[in-house]
């Protein structure tokens, strides 16, 4: 697992750039065959719900980036569930591919990786 | 161990719990920048980690009038110097902002 990159994503959609950019991170990992892992932390949550439109003029949807990750074999997409119960979400009312983590097991994610990127 | 490294204060978004909830048990922690400004929030649920996991740098500490309150609480203030030797004892730095 060392070489493992940990992208930590805590952005919602269209606030600022930084979720388009660490989505960028995780694709471009793929693409030079590098194992990554997403894990959705707070507000990088609302990356995760289904059937967002493009935002205002300019402001380009990430939805679609997200529904092609499983194509760079990214398969999931972790987030704590302690982050998703404060938001009032489930399992059900997120993207596929999901998988919701126990506190331990969002800490076993930092250990394990060999790269942890903070967005 | 992995050092995280935390640059805002507890209450200015959501930053801090988010530290907080990567560490693991051998981890620590390092106040730097607004993130020193924690020493002044009794609540704050970085003061329940055990003593050496929890570091803030003088340097932040002193420009910013609180150089004689970290004493108060269970932190270890580190120099620069000292700062650096932790990077290089971490196996991994991971930074929260």
């Amino acid at each position: 697992m060392d070489d493992t990159l940990l992208v930590v994503i805590r952005s919602a959609p269209y606030q600022g750039v930084r979720l388009r950019e660490s989505l960028d991170a995780l694709l471009v990992g793929a693409a030079f065959g590098k194992p990554v892992v997403p894990l959705f932390m707070g507000q990088g949550l609302f990356a995760l719900l289904p059937g967002q439109t493009p935002g205002a003029p300019g402001q380009k949807a990430t939805l679609p980036i997200i529904d092609m990750l499983e194509m760079y074999d990214i398969d999931t997409l972790y987030l704590p569930a302690a982050d998703a119960t404060a938001r009032g979400l489930t399992e059900g009312d997120l993207v596929a591919n999901t998988q919701l983590l126990d506190a331990d097991a969002v800490q076993a994610l930092f250990h394990e990786a060999g790269q942890v990127l903070t967005f | 161990m992995i050092l995280h490294i935390l640059n805002c204060p507890p209450g200015d978004g959501q930053a801090s719990a988010q530290a907080l909830a990567a560490m693991a048990a051998e981890d620590a922690l390092l106040l730097i920048e607004d993130g020193v400004y924690a020493v002044l929030d009794a609540g704050w649920e970085g003061h329940r980690l055990d003593v050496g996991r929890l570091y803030a740098l003088e340097d932040d500490l002193a420009a910013r009038g609180l150089g004689s309150r970290a004493h108060e609480r269970n932190i270890e203030t580190v120099s620069m110097e000292a700062f650096v030797a932790l990077t290089a004892r971490a196996r991994q730095t991971v930074s929260w902002y």
